[in-house]
C-alpha cells in the first residue's frame, strides 16, 4: 500500500497531469480576470486549494477544480519524492541536482510570500506622523479601549469574521460583537433614495441615515467600503447598535464601566516600531500638461528603539528599504491642493528566494553544461 | 531503483522527510489573516497635517516693521521672516489646527524637539506657560531655547510659540530662529499676537485630499479623514421628487430629477480647490458638454448671469445643445459659486423640457445651500 502511494507520488505521470492542469488554471484563471477583477482572481484561482462553484442566490458550494495552491503543493512533493526516491548522488549530476532544488526553492519561496508578504499604503500629509500602514483590500473591525492616557489597546476582528448573525466574541474584553448586517461595499447617504436601506442604528454616525448596498469592486483603481450594523453587549446587556464602515472617519464612542471605548470598521492597520514623518513632498508636471513627471517625498523616518533618526528621500524607482519593508512612491495630491503623499508599503520576508533559486539554476545549468563539455572534450582527446 | 524494491526503512524515512517538509507549510496556510488580533499602541498624537489650505478663515494682522511676508505652504496659513545682524534669522509662521482640540503640551512637545530639547510633561510645559493677549482673546506663550547649537552648529536656537485655542480650532503662533535675535524680535511679536483678528472659520475639520497618480489604484478616502464626501455635504434643502443617488468619484451630490413623458436630468454639485481654471474656461467647459463651441471674453457676459445665493453670487448658464452620446436635445443649467478659495459647481443636465420646468427649483435649491464657510 505504501509503495503504491510512493510510486503514485513520485510517477512522471503525475508530473505531466500537473502541469497540464496548471496550463488550464493559468488560461481560466487569466479570463476571469475580466469580469471578477486581478485581485479576486488571484485568490480564487491562484491562491486557493480548490475552485469552488455554486449556482446564483445558493448558499452551497461545490469544489470543481484544483487551486493554485493545491497544484503547486503537489507539483513540489512530487519533485521531492522522485528526488528522494530516485535520485543517485553522482559527480555528473551535481547541476542536476542544483537545478532541481533551485526549482524547489522558486515554488516553496512564491508559497512563502503568498502567506507571508503585505501589501499596504501610508498616507500622509505634509507634517503628519504614521507608524502604521492601511491594508490594500483588508478591513478591520476595531474596538479600541481608550481609557489609558498614553496607550490604546486595540482589539482586530478580521472583515472575513463578520457575517450577519455571527456573535464574535472579543478577547480580553467584556464584550460580544453581534453582526446584524454586512455589506462587502457601501455608499451612505443622508437621505432616502431607490436602494437605500435606513440604517438601524441606535447610537453613532448611522442613526437617520441610508446605506446603499453595492456590487463588490472589481476594478484595479478601485477598493470595496464595506460597512456593517453591529451590536456591541456586555454579558446580556445590549449597549447598543452602531453603524460602522471604512468610509466614516468620525470616531463613535461609548463608555462602560468608566472606560471609554471607539469603535470603527476600518483599513487593516499594520503597525511598525517606527514611524515616518512627511517633511515636504514634489509633484512635478510636464510643462503644459497635467501629465505627471516625477513624485517624490522627503520623509523622517524615527526609530526610538535603535534611536536613529534621519530624512529619506523616496521617489519614483528610489524606494525606501527599512526594516524588511520597502516603501514606494505611489501616489500625490495633484497640484494646488493640500499637501500629500502616498507611500505603497510592501513586506515580503521571502524576497530573496527568487534570486537565490534563479541563481542555484543558472549555476546548475552551467556546471551540468561544464560537466557535459569537460567529458566530452576529454573524450576527444583520448 | 524500482519502487517495488524500495526497502522498508527508504519508505518510512522517504514518508518521514515529506510530512517534516511540508507540515510547517500547511501550518503556515491555517494561520491565515482570520485571526482576532489584540495589542496595545501609542495614543495618536494630534498632528499638524489636520488642517487645510481650503476654505480658509480670514485672519487680520498688523505686519511688524522689519518683517517681510513669505509664501505660505503646507500647514501654515501665514509666514513672516525677519533678518537681524551677521545673518541671523526669525522665521514667523501662523498654523490653525481646525477641528483639533491639541493639548497644548502635545504641540509645545513637537517644537522642543525640533530643537533637541527632551519632551517635558504636561505640569512642567504648563508652569512655564505666559499669559498673552491674541488679539481680544487669551492665548498661552511659551517660550524654548535650545541648550546645544543647533543652528549649524553655531548658534543656539529659541522658538516662542503661542497657543490659542477656540471652541473649534487651535490657533498656532511660532517664532523660530537665532537665540538673541529671537530674544530681541520678541516685543515685535507680541505686537503681532495683540494685532490677530480671526473671523470665519468653520471648523469643518481636515479636509481629504484628492489624490491623482500615474499608477492605476486609487487609495479611497479612509478612517483618517474627519467625513466622507457622502458625510461632509453642506446643509441644504433637496427639492421633493429629486432622488439621491450614490455619488462617483470627485462628485459631493447627485441627484436623479424624472420628467413626466420619460425624460430625465440630472443634478450634480462637486467643489474643487482655487478657480479651476476660471468661469470662462468652465463655461465652455460646461457648452462643450452639450456640443457646442467655445465663446470668448466678450461673450462671456451674454452668456452668464448673477444669482444671488448665501453669502455670495452664482454664475448662472443656460445652454441648449445635443447630447454628444445619443444625438438628442440637451440643456444644461449650471451655475458657478466662488467661495474662499474654492469653486462649487451646481449642474442640470438632460431633458430640455424637465430642464425647463425644474429650473426655477434648481435656482431655489442653489439658494438653500449653506456653504462651509458662509
Amino acid at each position: 500500500m505504501l509503495d503504491r502511494a510512493i510510486k503514485f507520488v513520485t510517477s512522471l505521470k503525475l508530473t505531466v497531469v500537473c502541469l497540464g492542469i496548471g496550463v488550464v488554471l493559468v488560461f481560466v484563471g487569466t479570463l476571469a480576470q475580466v469580469h471578477e477583477g486581478l485581485y479576486q482572481a488571484q485568490t480564487r484561482y491562484f491562491k486557493s486549494f480548490l475552485i469552488y462553484w455554486s449556482p446564483q442566490g445558493a448558499n452551497w458550494k461545490i469544489p470543481v477544480f484544483p487551486g493554485g495552491y493545491l497544484l503547486g503543493t503537489v507539483l513540489l512533493i512530487n519533485l521531492i519524492a522522485a528526488h528522494i526516491a530516485r535520485f543517485k548522488m553522482t559527480r555528473k549530476k551535481v547541476g542536476i541536482l542544483m537545478i532541481h532544488f533551485g526549482v524547489i526553492l522558486l515554488l516553496l519561496g512564491q508559497l512563502l510570500t503568498d502567506m507571508l508578504s503585505t501589501e499596504s499604503a501610508v498616507k500622509l500629509q505634509i507634517g503628519e506622523t504614521k507608524n502604521f500602514s492601511e491594508d490594500f483590500h483588508d478591513d478591520e473591525l476595531a474596538l479600541i479601549d481608550t481609557s489609558d492616557a498614553n496607550m490604546d489597546r486595540v482589539i482586530s476582528v478580521p472583515d472575513s469574521r463578520l457575517e450577519p448573525g455571527r456573535e464574535i466574541a472579543l478577547p480580553s474584553s467584556p464584550f460580544t460583537v453581534r453582526v446584524k448586517k454586512f455589506w462587502v461595499n457601501s455608499d451612505i447617504l443622508e437621505s432616502s433614495a431607490a436602494g437605500a436601506d435606513k440604517i438601524e442604528a441606535t447610537d453613532g454616525v448611522g442613526v437617520g441615515r441610508f446605506v446603499v448596498p453595492k456590487p463588490s469592486t472589481t476594478k484595479m483603481d478601485e477598493r470595496n467600503l464595506p460597512a456593517a450594523l453591529v451590536e456591541v453587549r456586555a454579558g446580556a446587556k445590549s449597549l447598543g447598535t452602531w453603524f460602522v464602515s471604512s468610509q466614516v472617519g468620525k470616531k463613535q464612542s461609548f463608555t462602560h464601566e468608566g472606560k471609554s471605548y471607539n469603535l470603527a470598521l476600518r483599513f487593516r492597520r499594520h503597525y511598525t516600531p517606527y514611524s515616518l514623518t512627511l517633511v515636504d513632498c514634489a509633484h512635478d508636471i510636464y510643462k503644459g500638461t497635467e501629465i505627471p513627471k516625477n513624485f517624490s517625498s522627503r520623509v523622517r523616518l524615527e526609530n526610538p528603539e535603535k534611536k536613529e533618526e534621519r530624512e529619506v528621500l523616496i521617489y519614483m524607482n528610489n524606494p525606501l528599504r527599512y526594516a524588511g519593508t520597502t516603501f514606494y512612491q505611489f501616489q500625490m495630491s495633484p497640484p494646488g491642493q493640500v499637501k500629500a503623499s502616498t507611500l505603497q508599503v510592501v513586506r515580503n520576508p521571502s524576497w530573496l528566494t527568487p534570486y537565490f533559486s534563479c541563481a542555484m539554476v543558472g549555476a546548475g545549468m552551467a556546471v551540468q553544461f561544464l560537466t557535459h563539455l569537460f567529458s566530452f572534450l576529454k573524450r576527444r582527446m583520448s | 531503483m524500482s519502487m517495488k524494491q524500495l526497502p522498508r526503512f527508504a519508505a518510512i524515512r522517504f514518508t518521514g522527510w515529506l510530512v517534516g517538509l511540508f507540515c510547517p507549510v500547511f501550518l503556515l496556510v491555517g494561520c491565515g489573516n482570520s485571526d482576532i488580533r489584540v495589542y496595545t499602541v501609542p495614543k495618536e498624537k494630534p498632528s499638524l497635517a489636520a488642517t487645510s489650505s481650503e476654505g480658509q478663515p480670514q485672519v487680520h494682522w498688523q505686519t511688524p516693521a522689519g518683517w517681510e511676508e513669505r509664501e505660505a505652504g503646507g500647514m501654515r496659513l501665514a509666514r513672516f521672516a525677519a533678518s537681524g545682524k551677521d545673518g541671523q534669522e526669525a522665521d514667523i509662521a501662523v498654523i490653525p489646527l481646525r477641528g483639533v482640540d491639541a493639548a497644548s503640551a502635545d504641540l509645545v512637545n513637537i517644537w522642543r524637539k525640533q530643537i533637541g530639547l527632551p519632551a517635558a510633561s504636561s505640569e512642567e510645559i504648563s508652569q512655564h506657560a505666559e499669559k498673552i493677549k491674541i488679539g481680544s482673546s487669551e492665548g498661552q506663550l511659551f517660550e524654548l531655547v535650545s541648550t546645544e547649537p543647533v543652528i549649524d552648529g553655531k548658534s543656539k536656537a529659541r522658538t516662542y510659540v503661542a497657543v490659542l485655542s477656540t471652541n473649534e480650532s487651535t490657533w498656532i503662533f511660532k517664532m523660530s530662529g537665532h537665540d538673541g535675535f529671537v530674544a530681541e524680535q520678541k516685543p515685535a511679536f507680541t505686537a503681532f499676537l495683540n494685532s490677530i483678528s480671526i473671523q470665519g472659520g468653520s471648523g469643518t475639520g481636515a479636509s481629504e485630499p484628492r489624490f491623482v497618480s500615474t499608477n492605476a489604484r486609487r487609495i479611497p478616502t479612509g478612517p483618517g479623514a474627519e467625513g466622507s464626501p457622502s458625510l461632509g455635504k453642506p446643509a441644504w434643502q433637496v427639492p421633493s421628487g429629486w432622488q439621491e443617488q450614490p455619488p462617483s468619484q470627485m462628485l459631493l451630490a447627485k441627484f436623479l430629477v424624472g420628467g413626466d413623458a420619460g425624460g430625465k436630468a440630472e443634478v450634480t454639485v462637486s467643489a474643487f480647490p482655487g478657480d479651476t481654471g476660471g468661469l470662462l474656461a468652465n463655461v465652455n467647459r460646461w457648452r462643450g458638454q452639450v456640443g457646442l463651441t467655445n465663446i470668448d471674453q466678450a461673450d462671456l457676459s451674454n452668456q452668464v448671469t448673477s444669482v444671488d445665493v448665501m453669502g455670495g453670487k452664482a454664475m448662472l448658464i443656460d445652454v441648449t445643445g445635443q447630447n454628444p452620446k445619443n444625438g438628442q436635445k440637451a440643456r444644461l443649467i449650471g451655475a458657478i459659486v466662488p467661495r474662499e478659495g474654492k469653486t462649487w459647481f451646481f449642474k442640470m443636465i438632460g431633458d430640455e423640457q424637465v430642464a425647463e420646468r425644474e429650473k426655477p427649483i434648481f435656482v431655489k435649491f442653489i439658494k438653500t445651500v449653506q456653504f462651509p464657510d458662509a
